[in-house]
């Protein structure tokens, strides 16, 4: 199934559970994403670092909150704190939270559909 | 014989002088003198006649008489002769001399000798009336000044220094005088004139100058006062005087002291100074004497006014007491000791008898005491008697034969030897004070049935009790529940302190121990303080401790004292355990949802994600495609179930499904929510009803889409598909309606009351088969949300209506 989106633009996708991580990598690639993968906070600031080097960007950021090592709440306070990175918007997915909290532009509720998905990240990307 | 009178007068002298003493003693003033002071200068006298009478014509007459009739004069003057006195001496002696002459010559003097005698006599005769009559004027006018100077004052001290300074001033060689009065043996200087006595010294009676004219009472006169054995005293030798002559002063034999005069410049003091001196000291002393007369009236006045003063006042007291006596209010009756007869009683004492005093005084004490009173009187007699005062009530008669209850006091009153002569009795009437006590006891059996009553019901509480009194939280009462609670036995009205004391462990929660000031009820007696519920830990007996909840508040009077406070005890121990176990266990549940919630659905996402994505590609074959389409639907179910899961755990554990409030539209929620059941039932009818009214509110739209889903996805699931399924809105004012409507089998009866309960199912399995079934949660979280936005839900299931489910939504969260 072709499935069409406008602006296409890079996603990085913070998610602890590797499954979780993979299938909506695989989704976003196959929907023609550009697609970068970290495992916690810490992990996506380094992935932040190693693009910036290359004079990258991503164009949208899925966020997990609730990961070991650093959770999304503290990636954000990082994100916010930092100039360069500030403007990068944020999706959070989650299934303890019913808002999204301060600092990202959307939430999707765990467990989540590929259409909402798809839909969710295109809007950012075509306006990024 | 004698042949001239010269030798006559010379050889015959004794015999003159004896025949002339015989005469002159007939004058009042010779009387007393001795014979030597009587002669004195005359038979000097006679010799310088008969000299004279010899030397004729050689002799002058008027200048060989010397000093003798100056001196005479002088001597006659002090002794107190007065001048017709002085001249009849003189004449006395001529005649003497004459006719003794006449008798013993036979023969008539020479006439030469004649005219000498007689000018010579005429001569002494002149000279001592002139002296005397000089020296009279002196010592009257001396004496007047001295009375002069008396006058002014009346005592001793005042007027002596006058009386020396008018000493001074009259005798011109004096340049020391001093008076010295006598102090029992001791003379003192009482007061002085120029220098060399000190005022105050002291000199006793017999020695020294002072000393010897006391003592022998004579006139002493020293020429060289500074050498003078006669002169002992220190400061008299030293003080640079030469003739010192000193007079005693003597009133009807008393002694009252002596004067002293002195010179600096002469050894000599005239006669007639000396004899100036006597009588002013003489005057002096009569002065002195009157003056110490006036001192010894005044001072015998004053103590007689004195004692007068006392006696008037010893008299008002007595009169003030005979007041008291009549006026008192308390009984009083004096009785004789050894009769017990009234002596004297006052007008209380009888009025309370019924008599008036007279008729009492005399009667027994006994008449006033009640016959069955009398017998005990014995024995409070001998008890005043032997302690000397005694306290005792008894019951008394009136004279009308009625009785009164009397308090008595008596005291016993002795005389010298100890021996008691009578007794006084105070009586108090004390009818008013028995019917207080009366009274007060039956006030106090009252507050004690109160008391018990109260204890009683203190018993009965299912707390345990304390009540304690203001200031001090002495502990007036306790109940049973609180030695059951705390193992300990009390000791009920010991201080608080002594309680808290014999418990220290007492502990806040946090294992502090309390200060017994601290505790909630010392807290209420002390500041008054309202105390609910403190949880304080208290050690049992047994060593167990215990968790108890401790109220207490102040009791206070009607004008807002303090009096007392109460305090109730809880023993939570059991039920603080349970809460704890709840604790644990809710913790546990939380956990539990938070891996449920996330842990789960991360894989059951990913499972999700991966199956739907599969189906999608084209080159799965019609046989995996069904594998893959069975994984979706079962992982879908598996989304539900964790859903409900998660939403029951979150109503049990977290005080009900978290509800958020937002203004909508429950239109809106109710056509999204048939929309989506639309698509999963496509075959199916579904109408939605909107009777006319507003449909905004406050509401949390997930959860009522929730409701609206699992409402209609029941219709659903148990309505036979060919009816369909209604959803009907109306505005109730305050609330909005939802009614969900199927017709089909009705739901039995029996299970209407339990549809709600969790974890219930349908008895049939309904149309969608056991693909659809979850965990039989849906209805319980229905009625969660619904309750949760203050709603409620009913059912209605018949066999003709159908089975609606009613659920009333208010449009604004309670107050």
């Amino acid at each position: 199934m072709e499935i069409s989106v406008p602006g296409v633009g890079s996603v990085l996708v913070v998610e602890d559970d590797a499954d979780l991580r993979a299938a909506v990598a695989d989704i976003l690639e196959d929907a023609g994403f550009e697609v970068h993968v970290a495992e916690n906070g810490q992990d996506a600031l380094h992935v932040f670092g190693e693009l910036g080097h290359q004079g990258e960007r991503p164009g949208l950021v899925l966020l997990d909150l609730m990961m070991p090592v650093m959770d999304g709440f503290a990636f954000m306070a990082h994100v916010r704190a930092d100039p360069g990175l500030s403007q990068v918007p944020i999706v959070v997915f989650s299934a303890s939270v019913r808002e999204p909290p301060e600092g990202a532009r959307a939430m999707l509720r765990k467990p989540f559909e590929i259409p909402l998905l798809l839909d969710t990240v295109a809007g950012f990307c075509a306006q990024g | 014989m004698p042949t001239t009178l010269a030798d006559f007068l010379l050889q015959q002298q004794d015999a003159l002088m004896e025949a002339w003493e015989a005469e002159v003693r007939a004058m009042p003033a010779a009387q007393a003198l001795s014979r030597l002071a009587l002669r004195d200068g005359l038979p000097r006298l006679l010799e310088v006649v008969a000299t004279l009478m010899r030397e004729r014509p050689r002799g002058r007459v008027v200048s060989g008489m010397g000093p003798i009739p100056d001196l005479h004069a002088l001597e006659r003057l002090g002794e107190g002769f007065n001048l017709r006195q002085v001249v009849t001496e003189y004449r006395l002696l001529r005649g003497c001399v004459l006719r003794l002459w006449t008798s013993r010559a036979q023969a008539a003097p020479s006439p030469e000798e004649e005219r000498v005698f007689h000018e010579a006599l005429d001569e002494a005769m002149a000279t001592s009336v002139s002296r005397y009559t000089r020296a009279r004027e002196r010592t009257l006018q001396a004496l007047d000044r001295i009375s002069t100077a008396a006058l002014g004052s009346e005592d001793v001290a005042g007027f002596l220094p006058r009386l020396l300074l008018v000493l001074r001033e009259t005798v011109a060689a004096v340049d020391v005088a001093a008076v010295l009065l006598r102090d029992g043996d001791m003379l003192r200087v009482e007061s002085v004139v120029g220098e060399g006595l000190e005022p105050g010294a002291r000199v006793p009676v017999g020695e020294g100058f002072t000393g010897t004219i006391a003592a022998s009472r004579q006139p002493l006169l020293v020429h060289e006062a500074g050498t003078d054995a006669h002169v002992a005293e220190r400061t008299l030798r030293e003080a640079g005087l030469r003739a010192l002559y000193g007079v005693p002063l003597v009133l009807d034999s008393e002694l009252l002291g002596v004067a002293l005069m002195g010179s600096r410049a002469s050894s000599e003091l005239s006669e007639e100074d000396l004899l100036l001196f006597r009588a002013m000291a003489a005057r002096a002393t009569a002065l002195l004497s009157q003056a110490q007369a006036h001192a010894r009236e005044r001072q015998a006045r004053a103590e007689a006014e004195a004692s007068l003063a006392r006696l008037r006042e010893s008299e008002a007291g007595l009169r003030r007491w005979e007041e008291v006596f009549t006026r008192l209010g308390v009984g009083v009756a004096v009785m004789s000791a050894d009769d017990n007869v009234l002596l004297d009683v006052n007008p209380a004492f009888a009025r309370m008898h019924g008599y008036t005093p007279e008729e009492l005084k005399g009667r027994p004490l006994e008449d006033t005491f009640a016959p069955e009173a009398r017998g005990a009187l014995p024995r409070h007699v001998a008890a005043a008697h032997s302690k000397l005062s005694h306290e005792y009530e008894s019951l008394h008669l009136r004279k009308d034969g009625s009785r009164f209850p009397a308090f008595s006091h008596e005291t016993a009153f002795r005389d010298a030897s100890g021996r008691v002569v009578q007794r006084v009795a105070t009586v108090l009437d004390i009818t008013q004070r028995r019917a207080v006590e009366v009274d007060r006891q039956r006030l106090l059996a009252a507050i004690e049935a109160e008391r018990a009553r109260l204890a009683s019901v203190l018993d009965q509480m299912p707390a345990g009790v304390f009540i304690a009194e203001a200031p001090g939280g002495r502990l007036l009462m306790t109940n049973r529940q609180v030695e059951e609670i705390t193992g300990q036995p009390f000791q009920a009205s010991s201080p608080l302190e002594d309680y808290t004391r014999s418990s220290p462990e007492v502990l806040h929660p946090d294992g502090r121990p309390y200060a017994p000031e601290e505790r909630p009820l010392m807290r209420s007696v002390l500041h008054g303080e309202v105390v609910r519920g403190e949880e304080l830990l208290l050690p049992r007996a047994d060593g167990q401790r215990l968790t108890v909840l401790v109220s207490s508040a102040p009791i206070r009077d009607r004008d807002g004292a303090i009096v007392a406070a109460v305090a109730t005890m809880v023993d939570v121990t059991e039920r603080r355990r349970a809460q704890e176990a709840a604790l644990q266990a809710a913790l546990f549940g939380e956990r539990l949802i938070a891996i449920v919630s996330h842990d789960l659905r991360n894989p059951l996402n990913a499972i999700q994600l991966s199956a739907t994505q599969l189906l999608h590609s084209e080159v799965l074959a019609e046989r995996e495609r069904r594998l893959v389409t069975r994984l979706a639907r079962s992982a879908d179910r598996m989304r539900r179930m964790i859903s409900e899961l998660l939403d029951f755990t979150r109503g049990r554990l977290g005080g009900g499904i978290p509800i958020q409030r937002v203004a909508g539209d429950v239109r809106a929620v109710v056509r999204q929510g048939v929309e989506e059941l639309e698509a999963a039932w496509p075959e199916r009818s579904l109408r939605v009803q909107v009777g006319p009214g507003r449909y905004e509110g406050q509401w949390d739209a997930d959860r009522l889409l929730q409701v609206v889903s699992n409402l209609g996805g029941n219709a659903l699931q148990y309505g036979p598909p060919e009816l369909p399924v209604t959803f009907r809105l109306s505005d109730a004012g305050d609330a909005v309606v939802l009614e969900v409507h199927n017709g089909g089998e009705p739901i039995p009866p029996e299970m209407l009351p339990r549809l709600f309960d969790p974890f219930r199912r349908g008895t049939s399995a309904g149309h969608a088969g056991g693909a659809g079934a979850g965990l039989g949660l849906g209805l319980y979280i229905v009625e969660q949300v619904v309750k949760g936005h203050g709603g409620r839900i009913e059912a209605q299931s018949a066999a003709e209506a159908g089975t609606t489910f009613r659920v009333t939504l208010p449009r604004a969260p309670p107050d």
